[in-house]
Parts: C-alpha cells; structure tokens; sequence
C-alpha cells in the first residue's frame, strides 16, 4: 500500500508534473514572473522526488515495520473498512540510514561542484594573464571578434567582454548585459544551477530531470534579466539580448544570452512583472521535499 | 593581498613578452616595468619561475641568464577560453543556439522575425 503510494508519488513528480508545468503556458507565465522562486520550486521538486526514491527503497528493504503508516494509516481513520487489521507498530528510524544517504546526496552534489569549480579556476586562470582589464565596465576584455558577455560566478568573481561585443553593442546594450551578469554574481545563481546539474546528471533521461535542468537555468537568467532592469529600461536590455542572440557561455559560467532568448524577449514585452515575494509561496515550495515523508512515515495519530 | 599581486604581476610579465614578440631576460622585464612602478628583481625572477612552473612560459639559458619567452601566443590562448565560452552545454539553450548555425534559411530567418516583433513590444512598452 505504502509502496503503491510512494510509486504514484514518483511518477507525478518525476514525470507528469514537470510536462504539465513546462506546457501549459498559464503557468510557464506564472513562474517567470518570480523566477528565483519559479526555481526554488523545480529544485523543491527534484529534492522531493529524490526523498521518495529513499523512502521506496527504505521500504522495499525493510517492509514490516511500516504497514500501515503514515497518511495510509490516517486514512484508516477515515475509512473505517480500510482500517488497519494488526496492531501499529511505532516504528523509529536508524540514524545512520539517514546520515548514510544525507552523506551521499552531499558527496554527489560536491563532486560535481568540484569538477564545476574547477573548470571554472583553470579558465579564470588563462583569463587573468589573456584578457585586459576595462575599468569603465569593471570587466576583462578577450580579444575575439565573435560577440560574447558572459561571467564566472563565485568568490572570485569576472565579467568577460569580447571585443565583437564591444563592438557591436553601443553603450546603453553594453550596461544592460554587464548589469546581468552582475544580476548572476550577486544573486549566486550558481549555486541554484549546481543541484540541478547534479540531479540531471544521476537521473539524466527523466522528465524531472531534463526539463527542471533546463527550466531553472531559463529561470535564473530571467532572475539576471530583472536585477538589470534597475539599471537599464526593457528595450534596452530586449535589444541587447537580440543582438547577442548567437553566442553562447562556457560550461560553469552564465552567459548573458545563451538561454532562450525569444522567451526572455517576449517575458519582457509582457504586462506586470511585479517582484513580489510571498512567504506562504516559499512556505509551501519548501515543505515539498517532506510530503514525501509524510505520506509513507510519518508517526500515527493514534 | 600578496597572491592578488602576485596574479598582476604575472599578466604584466606576460603582455610585456607577447608584445615584444620575441625571447627576453627578467632584467629585461625588470627594466620596462620599473618605468611604470618600482618593483624588485628578485620579485620577478620568483613570479618568472613560477610562470614557468605553470606551464605559460619556456625558458633557455643563454649565458648565464634565463632568456624566457611564452609557450603560447596570446591569440592561441584567446582562442581556447573563446571555445569554453561558446562550447553550448546539453541544455535545452545550448541546443537552440546550437541550432542557430545550422538552422535552414527559413528557420533562422523565423526566429529573427519573432524576435524582431518582441522586440517591438518591449519597445512599445517602454515609450507608454
């Protein structure tokens, strides 16, 4: 039963919910109009999604001690035919068994922060000696022609300039994209990325996975999008995203205009985008990860 | 603080051996720099070494001086952090930007065409 349960719970959040979230453009809307919280959710989803998969095989292992628990046993309460025939057993937890997979989820989601972080050294490193400093824009210049902004997040933190952006962006393009990739820097969108690409790496072909990865990078960049808005106006930051629209960022860094543009462009072009932030909305996106619990463990009431 | 010298100096020895374009000697670099700012022989031999530790510089002896010149040009290492940069990773962006150098007339030309109508919204809304 609580097996049953767990097994529907997988299949709505690993499958059904991120088709239905990504398609319907009601709520595509809805979350881009607070994109940190829009990928607060999907990371909410991915952790929840991974507690069920414990919990499955918690139970698939260790069967006895739980039949009925949780909100099937509550359900008993309810339905007074499907009652439990048996005595409840309250059944507790080892310790190690949830230290034993906290530690693992950490290694996995470090190993790959490691490997990010030191991609993103070594190009920091070439970059110091390659590329000349631009004090007016606060950033490093590389000497290409092919037009590309885009920066290394972390505490040593760059901006990077080509030399075909310089040139082809005129002054009020050139601030737009630099106040985006401070929006990145500042908002520490990195480390919302990293989960992501840790999860989309385990569980690579799952909806879940593919469509959350590429959702919260879209997301974020909208994030970026809006903290330049304090700087530039919309038809500012518009045009410069169009005329950047063919280049892309290196892998560990965010470049100004490698994730969706057009609907970047035509999220600016919609009314409202009021920055409001709920705290019932964060509330309910963090309790996520626990329902999971809820429905297969949690103590009865009785 | 030391080490955000230290990174300083190394870019300043660099571009000082990628424009002369040819092999020098740190009293050389030495000199050029001390045009600018004072700074210690012995600060640039350290750093120098290190640069060729790193693997950036190659050195011979030529007498009784090391004579250093860059293992790579300037343009060659530009190069390569420009193929990090647009190198496109398997999200679902990267596969649309990808798609943009091989898209078909057509394709391409659609894209442009709604971006150009989206830009003309934005526009719109900011002159309201």
């Amino acid at each position: 039963m609580t097996l049953a349960l767990l097994g529907l719970y997988l299949a709505l959040t690993g499958v059904l919910l991120p088709r239905r979230l990504a398609r319907s453009p009601r709520i595509q809307a809805r979350l881009q109009a607070r994109p940190v919280l829009g990928a607060a959710l999907w990371l909410s989803l991915m952790a929840s999604f991974t507690v069920a998969v414990l919990l499955t095989v918690h139970h698939a292992v260790e069967p006895f001690a739980h039949e009925p628990a949780g909100l099937v046993g509550l359900a008993g309460l309810l339905l007074p035919r499907a009652a439990p025939t048996g005595p409840v057993l309250p059944h507790t937890h080892d310790w190690w068994q949830l230290a034993a997979a906290g530690t693992a989820l950490a290694a996995a989601i470090g190993a790959v922060g490691l490997r990010t972080g030191r991609a993103r050294r070594r190009h920091r490193a070439l970059l110091d000696l390659v590329a000349v400093r631009d004090r007016r824009w606060g950033a490093l210049v590389l000497d290409h022609a092919r037009p590309t902004v885009y920066c290394l997040p972390g505490r040593r933190s760059r901006v990077v300039l080509s030399r075909g952006a310089l040139r082809l962006l005129d002054e009020r393009q050139l601030a737009a994209a630099v106040a985006h990739e401070h929006g990145h820097i500042r908002g520490r969108h990195h480390l919302f990325r990293l989960p992501a690409d840790t999860f989309a790496l385990l569980l690579g072909p799952l909806p879940l996975a593919r469509v959350g990865r590429a959702e919260v990078a879209l997301l974020l960049e909208m994030a970026a999008d809006d903290a330049a808005l304090a700087e530039v106006s919309r038809g500012e930051l518009a045009s410069a995203l169009c005329a950047l629209a063919s280049g892309a960022g290196p892998e560990g860094s965010l470049a100004a205009a490698a994730t969706g543009v057009l609907a970047r462009v035509r999220r600016l072009a919609r009314p409202g985008g009021g920055r409001r932030r709920r705290l019932a909305s964060w509330v309910a996106v963090s309790a996520l990860p626990v329902l999971p619990y809820l429905l297969a463990c949690a103590p009865q009431p009785y | 603080m030391v080490l955000r010298g230290f990174g300083e100096l190394e870019a300043e020895i660099m571009d000082r051996l990628w424009g002369w374009g040819r092999p020098a000697t740190v009293r050389e670099v030495v000199d050029d720099l001390q045009r600018h700012r004072p700074v210690a022989y012995t600060t640039v031999t350290t750093v120098a070494d290190i640069l060729h530790t790193k693997g950036w510089l190659r050195r011979d002896k030529v007498g009784r001086a090391w004579v250093y010149e860059p293992t790579c040009s300037r343009e060659a290492y530009t190069a390569q952090l420009m193929h990090q940069a647009l190198e496109t990773t398997p999200d679902r962006a990267g596969a649309l930007l990808h798609f943009v150098d091989g898209m078909s007339g057509d394709e391409a030309s659609a894209l442009r065409a709604a971006l150009d109508s989206a830009l003309a919204q934005v526009k719109a809304r900011d002159e309201e």
